[in-house]
């Protein structure tokens, strides 16, 4: 004898003594399975929720009202929380990018390794580079011993969604990774 | 007064509602919350079987609501996204909270003076070993029992409340009240 699915027996169960099935007419251990389950849940539907005070409602209105004024107007999120971080410090690492990228070509293609101060087998060696330019001192040391509180006053007055802000609002690792960001094509 | 409504909200449907408070008018969530309260808090309570966690969740999910009202993009109604926020506080709450569930043992009982009043007291009895039982329930048997039985959701809605399939939900609603059956005697097994 094929027993009952759990399809089945779920639909027999939550439609109550007002639909059968022909197994159950044979099936023993299936009707005691079904009534048993119906019971049960007809206890369930039974358990009603107690009805607060009726001064409970305009209390809990009070309570939500409050926490959300003592949160401040401003805690409605429209949308991604980070975007206000996101894009200007996206907006910054480009910048950064390019500067060093151009800056970098145009002296490949003007000044010889001698003159640079840089031997093939050390241009990767920022502290050589260091010693010979200014611009790529500044450069090197944002890379290398990356001073935010410098590029954060480089970058003007710290206004909530300026490039500025986000420099600040960064975490230690989300600035370990800005470090390496940046490092990576000063080594190239 | 805070947590009263304005009055010309009163006409406002939820999305206008919720497009009033994004744009500035917090006293329009005053009245969502008016709307709403009651059935979070079932909710909640049928979750935690008891009133001081039903109001804090209640709480707790009307505030994550108002914080998350701009990611609302109205592809369900509003009561069916505030109800999810609800549950999923709920779920939390029910895998982390000391549980403390009301119980027969710790209320008072009821005095019974007649045939109807006993009956009453009968009933009011056997309802507190239930929701006792219900609050025993794993926490998925629980949520599914929870939202099948009291909020009379789809499968497929369960399922995608609790991130599950179809076929889970099922078979949770099924162990579900066998579990149920067992802890109130019905099946010693």
């Amino acid at each position: 004898m094929t027993h009952l699915n759990l399809d089945e027996r779920l639909a027999l169960i939550e439609a109550g003594g007002e639909r059968e099935h022909p197994h159950l007419l044979l099936c023993a251990r299936c009707r005691a399975e079904v009534d048993a389950a119906r019971a049960v849940l007809a206890d369930a539907r039974a358990v009603t929720v107690p009805e607060p005070s009726p001064l409970f409602w305009d209390s809990l209105s009070r309570r939500i009202s409050d926490r959300i004024f003592a949160d401040g107007p401003d805690r409605v999120s429209v949308g991604w929380p980070f975007w206000r971080v996101l894009v200007p410090l996206t907006v910054t690492v480009c910048a950064l990018l390019l500067a060093v990228g151009v800056d970098h070509q145009t002296r490949q293609r003007t000044l010889a390794p001698a003159e640079a101060g840089v031997s093939g087998e050390d241009a990767g060696d920022l502290a050589d580079v260091t010693g010979t330019d200014d611009e790529w001192a500044l450069l090197a040391r944002l890379a290398g011993e990356f001073d935010f509180e410098t590029l954060a006053d480089s970058l003007g007055p710290s206004r909530e969604g300026t490039a500025g802000s986000a420099v600040w609002e960064l975490s230690e690792q989300e600035r370990i990774e800005l470090t390496a960001l940046l490092r990576t094509p000063l080594q190239q | 007064m805070p947590g009263e409504p304005a009055a010309d909200l009163d006409a406002l449907d939820d999305r206008a509602l919720v497009e009033a408070c994004l744009a500035g008018r917090r006293e329009a969530f005053d009245q969502i919350v008016v709307r709403h309260r009651r059935a979070v808090y079932r909710l909640c309570y049928r979750f935690v079987g008891n009133h001081e966690d039903a109001t804090d969740l209640a709480q707790e999910s009307f505030l994550k609501a108002y914080r998350a009202l701009g990611s609302f993009k109205g592809d369900s109604a509003f009561g069916t996204w505030l109800h999810r926020i609800a549950v999923n506080l709920s779920l939390n709450a029910v895998a982390t909270r000391a549980r403390r569930a009301e119980t027969s043992e710790g209320r008072a009982a009821p005095v019974a003076s007649g045939p109807d009043q006993m009956s009453l007291v009968l009933r009011e009895e056997r309802a507190a070993q239930v929701r006792a039982a219900i609050g025993r329930l794993a926490p998925r048997q629980r949520a599914t029992l929870v939202l099948r039985v009291y909020q009379e959701m789809p499968h497929q809605e369960i399922a995608d409340l609790l991130g599950s399939s179809v076929g889970a939900v099922k078979a949770n609603f099924f162990h579900a009240l066998n579990n149920l059956k067992r802890l109130l005697g019905g099946d010693p097994g």
